[in-house]
């Protein structure tokens, strides 16, 4: 069986569509490490308290430095009033904003009528003024956010978004060529009358599928991070998520991992989204392997999957009217739970939204849509061999 | 599994309501069978029945007793078959391709590789074992299509059309390769080539409209038309009125005559001499197609 697999692994990244996807991954590879390396650093400039500006690396390592000071401490406003004096106005909006959606959330508005985070026309006295008036109103709305640097986790969330999108289509894309191909290439007749060529070759083709379909996004991720840590270093593991994502996602994301109450980690969300991408990766991948072993070439297969995962898209776009979200907002919530959906709403509102209306926390939702990923991959997986073993010839 | 016989019992294959096989009966226990129609006579639908690759409409393939789909691999394990139609992974060197059969017939490395060297050597491939099979000629292609079919030394080796694409040369090779393997082993090969199987078939089962309509020896087949093959020398200017009478097998020009031979019960002309019976002859009396070679 390890020698089927194996085979077929070789045959699958031979193929000329794989290399392809493999070439444009690392097209991107090169891409993420020259964004981080050279792009992001060189435009990243920070201006010290004595209006000094650093640019590039340089300040990069300034910051590092500078954020030494405020390691494992509570943001409040003893910490907002510190690091306006190190970082500037730029840098302390971005903490105070978090208490303005602390605000939102329990539906009070004082600091929203001082700081408007869209405009960012609130001063820093506002700003410090609003959120000490919050702290005497909400002491409890919400769990202390604790600081550390943590650029290597806030440029890794930015680049999940693409890892996720990839490894779902690249899996979609393998996926539908493993049994496909050989009905494109008239070699299904030769391997289903040699012995092992129905149930173990199905076993063996459906392993491969997704062993290369998941390899690809492990690697892709593991690539991602090792560039994002080599470049920011390790900090920020216990970090809030939070701060991290205060950059990269809007007000909505925020609001709702505020409405979780706990404060979850950066290496605590990084684990989350780890596990919900790679359950999205495994069941797109166990569809596209039911849909290439019942097609009759890899056109017909790469067609139908991909239809079947865009008409989640185009129903929601369809029926994405202000009538419809407010009669079946539940309902449209829904959608969140198709996997490419879920990796494509990744930064947007919805996919906070779904899982917090839907499963209330993190947590359930972090078991929950793995284990209905899993059940639902075996059961497709089962199904393709089933299908694949069955085979006769057209005509 | 001992023994090696196998039964096709009222085999039928429908498309619709067209019939590709109608009531195929037949035993095969080891030689070589010819099995002789032409195209869409059904040879096709009937190797790959066999082969269980296709669902029969009804009737049995049974191999030593046990029905096909009860047999599974331990069937597949025995079956040697080169499809008509077939392809290859192009970027497959032909020995790596080899090398993937040989896996998927479960055959061991040590076996394998010594198996392949042997019949790369056989079909002439050795020197282009490297070499990607998408650089490879038709006949190139055939030949490795040849080898991987007899790679694990099957106890039945089904050939549908095998000599599509040879050169002469190749297929006299191809022709006594077949004669060794045979040898306590059930071969069936597929033709419309009446000379690939004429001298090395030891049955000729000859199909029409999905029916097996005769089989024998090739003496006893031919020996059915044995006093109905002529050869007469006429006109060229009567060609056409005796091919609208007759069964035209050859016509050979010289001139402004014509030596013609010819299938009629009876001595068609005066001058016409009687020749010895052919299997082509016989295959041209079932079909009652012609076959002209013109040297003008």
């Amino acid at each position: 069986m390890f020698n089927l697999i194996l085979n077929e692994n070789k045959k699958l990244i031979k193929n000329r569509i794989v290399q392809g996807i493999i070439f444009l991954y690392c097209v991107l590879f090169i891409y993420f490490a020259v964004d981080i390396i050279f792009l992001t650093h060189m435009g990243y400039d920070k201006k010290d308290g004595e209006q000094k500006i650093y640019t590039g690396l340089e300040a990069i390592e300034w910051e590092k430095e500078q954020c030494k000071a405020f390691d494992g401490k509570i943001v409040n406003a003893d910490f907002l009033a510190e690091a306006e004096k190190m970082f500037g106005f730029d840098y302390i909006v971005c903490h105070a904003e978090i208490y303005f959606i602390y605000n939102s959330f329990i539906d009070r508005t004082p600091f929203g009528t001082v700081y408007d985070p869209v405009s960012g026309t609130a001063t820093i006295g506002e700003v410090i003024e609003g959120f000490k008036e919050i702290e005497d109103v909400i002491p409890a709305a919400s769990s202390p956010a604790l600081y550390r640097y943590s650029g290597a986790y806030e440029a890794l969330f930015q680049k999940l978004g693409f890892v996720g999108i990839l490894s779902v289509v690249s899996a979609l894309i393998i996926s539908a060529l493993v049994f496909s191909q050989e009905y494109t290439l008239d070699t299904d007749v030769l391997l289903l009358t040699s012995k092992f060529g129905r149930r173990r070759l199905a076993i063996a083709k459906s392993i491969s599928g997704i062993s290369v379909s998941v390899g690809l996004f492990l690697l892709f991720t593991l690539i991602s991070a090792l560039l994002c840590f080599a470049c920011y270093g390790f900090s920020g593991a216990d970090g809030d998520i939070r701060l991290s994502l205060i950059r990269n996602c809007n007000h909505k994301v925020l609001e709702n991992l505020s409405i979780f109450g706990n404060s979850v980690s950066n290496i605590e969300f990084l684990g989350f989204a780890f596990l919900v991408f790679f359950s999205a990766v495994l069941i797109v991948s166990s569809i596209t392997l039911l849909i290439s072993a019942l097609s009759y070439g890899s056109f017909s297969a790469l067609s139908i999957s991909a239809g079947v995962f865009i008409l989640p898209f185009a129903v929601r776009a369809i029926i994405n009217t202000y009538e419809y979200i407010t009669a079946f907002s539940k309902l449209h919530s829904i959608f969140a739970l198709f996997p490419v959906i879920l990796i494509a709403d990744w930064n947007k509102n919805l996919w906070w939204e779904i899982n917090y209306e839907i499963y209330g926390k993190l947590y359930p939702y972090a078991v929950i849509f793995p284990i209905i990923a899993l059940i639902f991959t075996a059961l497709f997986f089962f199904c393709s061999i089933f299908v694949y073993s069955k085979r006769k010839l057209k005509s | 599994m001992k023994g090696n016989e196998l039964v096709i019992d009222r085999l039928t294959k429908n498309y619709g309501n067209k019939i590709a096989v109608d009531r195929f009966s037949a035993v095969f226990t080891p030689g070589v069978y010819g099995l002789l129609g032409s195209n869409g006579a059904g040879k096709t639908t009937l190797m790959r029945l066999i082969c269980d690759i296709l669902p029969p409409t009804s009737g049995e393939v049974r191999y030593n007793g046990k029905d096909l789909r009860s047999l599974g691999e331990n069937y597949r394990e025995i079956l040697g078959y080169l499809p008509q139609k077939f392809g290859f992974y192009p970027n497959f060197t032909a020995e790596k391709f080899l090398y993937y059969m040989a896996t998927l017939k479960g055959i061991d490395k040590n076996t394998a590789k010594k198996r392949i060297d042997e019949l790369l050597e056989t079909v002439s491939l050795t020197d282009v074992k490297k070499h990607k099979i998408k650089t490879f000629s038709g006949g190139m292609k055939q030949r490795l299509g040849i080898a991987q079919a007899m790679l694990s030394e099957p106890k039945i080796l089904i050939l549908d059309e095998p000599t599509a694409g040879l050169d002469p040369k190749e297929r006299a090779k191809f022709r006594n390769l077949l004669s060794l393997f045979s040898k306590d082993r059930i071969v069936i090969l597929s033709t419309h080539i009446v000379s690939d199987i004429e001298f090395i078939a030891d049955n000729i089962l000859i199909m029409k409209k999905g029916e097996l309509i005769l089989r024998g020896t090739v003496d006893e087949l031919v020996s059915k038309i044995k006093d109905s093959v002529w050869e007469v020398n006429v006109p060229i200017n009567n060609l056409s009125e005796i091919e609208g009478k007759y069964t035209v097998i050859n016509i050979n020009s010289e001139g402004d005559f014509a030596v013609v031979r010819l299938l009629a019960s009876e001595k068609p002309f005066e001058n016409a001499k009687a020749c010895t019976a052919r299997l082509e002859d016989l295959y041209l009396y079932c079909f009652n197609e012609s076959s002209v070679t013109e040297n003008v």
